[in-house]
């Protein structure tokens, strides 16, 4: 019988995390673009129940632990891609996954009441783990045409964390716009930050 | 009168191939407006199994005297062309190859850009979906990657582009920065400024291996 070959941690090399608000479009996003079926947590959620946006949508569930999906090259190589939970209450998955990321895109909503102190709520936390400088944040559900209005307060908010983070529209639906942001968080040149 | 650039004109316009062809220009990020007057229009656009194209073909060489016109008839076969004026596509359309011939003629009549031989560097990053509507991921990335490089230090204009690779999406995103006021640029390569944070370049980065392998896997 072949001996089963032997593996502490984790197989991939590096990973893609994706944060955001409760339904911002975190699992669609990674569903878009994984190579694999996407795993997920998803269970029925209360908090739908509650939210106007997410009944408007239609979502009836939230990612409890993580959603995983991967992309595999050529290679061999594979990357993780992950989406972790929105609501504060799992922040503990925020400190597991953060600090090992290669790149972090914070998706936002455009079009809500209260969503400038959402950002900034964000923006708090991923400084906090350190997780600034390698982050593209992702504004979602933005009216045509309104795109430039629309993204100046977010810029105003973020170059206090982060001169050069690049902040776009975006639709999780659309592969382009996905691989964009996540190639805008791998390559921004960034500045110093350690004082954060 | 001379043809406008981004003007289109059909005579079919009702046709299902030419409204196959409208939304397939209607995917790409120029401006294209569609004229009732064959004058106005580069583009013209005729469904080769509605028409013999005797009397269009001579419409054409008189309006070429004012302008390029770039010319298409959609048809399932061959058949339908009699003048080698006319550019063929087969219906149903092909979108690659009809987005690669528009690039290509696009290209032809580009008139040489106000930025060549400008140096350039960005104060900000751009909105860059606004780029993307073409869907192909790996322009975008590319278009990307050249953003990147004008963050990080002065960059020619030549040097941008073979980055880019797409002439006409990174001269509509540098005209765009200029409009916004995020677009710097300098007839001499400028000193970095000693006062000017060090950035970490991508090329330094662990990063920059996994950007590597994306390139590969969406060209």
């Amino acid at each position: 019988m072949k001996p089963l070959k032997v593996i502490l941690g984790h197989t991939t090399s590096q990973q893609v995390v994706f944060v955001g608000p409760f339904g911002v479009g975190k699992t669609t996003a990674l569903r878009v673009i994984s190579d694999i079926a996407v795993v997920n947590t998803d269970v029925a959620s209360s908090e739908a129940c509650a939210d106007p946006e997410a009944q408007r949508q239609g979502k009836t569930e939230t990612t409890a632990g993580f959603d995983y999906g991967e992309w595999r090259f050529m290679d061999g190589s594979r990357v993780s891609l992950i989406g972790v939970p929105g609501q504060e209450r799992f922040k503990a998955m925020w400190d597991v996954m953060l600090p090992r990321s290669s790149a972090i895109v914070l998706w936002l909503y455009g079009n809500r009441e209260g969503q400038m102190a959402e950002c900034a709520k964000w923006l708090q936390a991923l400084a906090e783990r350190k997780a600034i400088a390698r982050l593209a944040v992702a504004v979602t559900r933005v009216p045509d045409g309104e795109a430039e209005q629309a993204l100046t307060p977010y810029r105003q908010l973020i170059s206090r964390y982060h001169p050069l983070a690049p902040v776009i529209t975006a639709d999780p639906r659309r592969q382009s716009d996905v691989i964009q942001a996540i190639t805008m968080a791998l390559t921004s040149p960034y500045a110093a930050i350690e004082q954060l | 009168m001379t043809p406008e650039r981004f003007g289109v004109w059909s005579p079919h316009r009702d046709s299902n191939s030419v409204r196959a062809f409208k939304a397939a220009l209607s995917l790409r990020p120029e401006p294209w407006q569609w004229h009732e007057d064959m004058k106005r229009a580069s583009w013209w656009i005729i469904d080769g199994t509605q028409t013999t194209l005797d009397s269009l073909t001579s419409d054409l060489q008189a309006q070429k005297k004012n302008g390029v016109i770039h010319t298409v008839v959609l048809a399932p076969s061959w058949n339908h062309i009699e003048d080698p004026v006319w550019v063929f596509f087969k219906v149903p359309l092909n979108i690659k190859l009809v987005y690669g011939w528009i690039d290509r003629c696009l290209l032809q009549r580009l008139p040489p850009s106000p930025l060549a031989r400008q140096h350039l560097r960005l104060r900000r990053w751009p909105n860059l979906t606004r780029y993307s509507a073409s869907g192909a991921p790996a322009d975008s990335m590319h278009l990307t990657l050249a953003c990147s490089r004008l963050l990080e230090n002065w960059a020619s204009y030549e040097e941008v582009v073979a980055i880019a690779k797409n002439t006409l999406l990174i001269d509509r995103m540098l005209a765009d920065a200029r409009q916004d006021g995020i677009l710097d640029t300098s007839a001499t390569a400028p000193a970095l400024n000693p006062g000017t944070p060090e950035t970490k370049t991508p090329e330094k980065t662990n990063a920059w291996s996994l950007v590597k392998r994306l390139l590969s896997k969406f060209a």
